[in-house]
């Protein structure tokens, strides 16, 4: 408690320094609240549209379908599978090209067994579907997921290295601020030292007050996050409809890396080996 | 008791500051080290506090070899010893009494109470009427006292001091050496390095000799 009591007193006392320190952190926290949230998302996003792939599978007309559909759900991973019957083939179309005044023979048209697989099961799950004698043709569309897969997980790289960049620049400059105190008061430090400081004792204060000024710059920066996406929601509203804002240990990890960040000033600022001078 | 076996000092890659010393101290020895200037006093004394590291060789305080030490030890290893500097070392943004208890806030023993530890010792020392001043507020001879206090509020068994009287007058100087004899005689290890010949024509007990980084006893 008394430390505690002190370490206030000191961010009082370096005022300025402390702004400084609170708000990169604050900066530093809203920046890596939103790339993360976007990473979050996306990764959500992909999940449930990784549910929606079909494959498509085309039967002899001499087959059965139904049949076919039995042994089609005993594959492993296979989610769900439907018999599409020539009438509904029909009705797809005609509800597809409305305009078009298209008479079909339903006699033309063939069955269809559409199955709903996860995308990572996609080529074992073709395979297996392949090696059924009656099975003439399998389609599966996967080039836009391909394409979304592509794009998001190029957003998320430069999302993840951008913020370790600037996690790694406000570490940087916090060190070098705090390297800057311990510099000036390097006579006194050394002069506690000969009085039988311990390292931890020297470096408490500034662990204490950056734990603190981490706490206090997190939460700032949290705050702004939270009603950014109160604000986008309200603006963008249907659209980021299942825009999440993150779970509880998501941010609670997001406030530890922020008090970590106001503490790591001290890990640069020390340096070793000042002895022989 | 503190020895030093076979040490050498190297700085850099050329100079032997210390050229193989061997030299043992015992329990409320009173050790002049003399020497000129370069001849490596502070080098020997820097070694004894961990200050530096020896190139070669060991230093026994108490039966721990200094150079081996880690941090935390050495820390530790440092409460029982005083150490006075030619400069005085005070901070000079606290007051001398703040200055002298230093070394007790410092331990953060919770049954220790550091101001009345630095009362008892700066009525000894008849400094108890500066108490409220500024170190720059003192003479050079009281801001010595006031570093003298600071170095035996902790009760060492070792005061180490470097060239305390560097910066003072002949009677402050003589008052400096008073208090080492004294401290001597309760019982305390003192090691002084000095020019002062004065002090050293005066002085009674052990003087070794350092020359070019070589003891001379
Ligand atoms: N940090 C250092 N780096 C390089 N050389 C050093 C260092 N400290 C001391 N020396 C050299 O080591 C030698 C011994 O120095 P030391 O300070 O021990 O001498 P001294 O006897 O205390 O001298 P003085 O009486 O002037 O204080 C000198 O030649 C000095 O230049
Ligand atoms: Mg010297």
């Amino acid at each position: 408690m008394k430390n505690f009591r002190e370490s206030l007193a000191d961010i009082f006392r370096h005022h300025l320094t402390s702004l400084l320190f609170c708000g990169v952190i604050a900066v530093t926290i809203l920046i890596l609240c939103i790339f993360g949230s976007v990473i979050y998302n996306l990764d959500s996003i992909e999940k449930k549209w990784s549910y929606e792939v079909r494959i498509m599978v085309f039967t002899s007309d001499t087959s059965d379908p139904k049949i076919i559909a039995e042994q089609i759900k005993k594959i492993k991973n296979v989610i769900n599978v439907t018999n599409i019957e020539p009438i509904a083939v029909a009705e797809l179309i005609k509800k597809r090209f409305p305009d078009q005044n298209i008479t079909i023979s339903e006699t033309v048209l063939p069955s269809i067994i559409e199955v709903r697989v996860g995308i990572k099961d996609i080529d074992g799950i073709k395979k297996e579907i392949s090696k059924i004698p009656e099975v003439e043709e399998i389609t599966v569309n996967t080039s836009w997921f391909d394409s979304l897969k592509k794009l998001t997980s190029s957003i998320e790289y430069v999302a993840l290295i951008v913020s370790g960049l600037i996690f790694f620049m406000s570490m940087l400059l916090i060190s070098y601020v705090t390297k800057l105190g311990v510099v000036l008061r390097k006579p006194e430090i050394s002069i506690m030292r000969f009085c039988g400081a311990t390292e931890w004792y020297i470096r408490k204060p500034y662990v204490l007050s950056g734990i603190v000024l981490g706490f206090i710059g997190g939460g700032i920066g949290i705050l702004f996050y939270f009603g950014l996406s109160y604000f986008m929601r309200n603006m963008i509203g249907n659209f980021v409809d299942t825009w999440k804002t993150g779970t509880p240990i998501q941010i609670l990890i997001i406030y530890g890396l922020a008090m970590f960040l106001g503490a790591s000033g001290n890990f640069m600022a020390f340096s070793r080996g000042e002895e022989d001078e | 008791m503190i020895q030093f076996d076979s040490v050498s000092k190297v700085y850099g890659t050329r100079l032997f500051a210390l050229n193989s010393v061997n030299l043992k101290v015992s329990r409320s020895d009173f050790l002049l080290v003399t020497g000129g200037s370069g001849a490596g006093k502070s080098t020997l004394l820097r070694l004894i506090y961990g200050d530096i590291k020896p190139t070669h060789g060991s230093i026994l305080v108490s039966g721990q070899a200094v150079e081996e030490l880690s941090a935390r030890k050495l820390a530790y290893l440092r409460r029982q010893l005083g150490i006075v500097f030619q400069d005085f070392k005070l901070l000079w943004n606290r007051t001398v009494l703040d200055n002298v208890a230093l070394p007790i806030v410092i331990w953060d023993n919770k049954e220790a109470d550091p101001n009345y530890m630095a009362e008892k010792i700066m009525k000894e020392f008849d400094l108890w009427k500066y108490k409220d001043l500024y170190p720059y507020q003192l003479s050079g001879g009281e801001q010595q006292k006031v570093s003298i206090c600071r170095a035996l509020i902790g009760d060492p068994w070792v005061l180490i001091a470097d060239e305390p009287t560097g910066n003072l007058d002949p009677l402050a100087s003589t008052e400096i050496f008073d208090i080492f004899k004294n401290a001597s005689k309760r019982g305390r290890t003192v090691i002084v390095a000095t020019h002062n010949e004065r002090s050293i024509s005066m002085h009674s007990g052990r003087v070794v000799r350092l020359e070019k980084g070589k003891l001379i006893d």
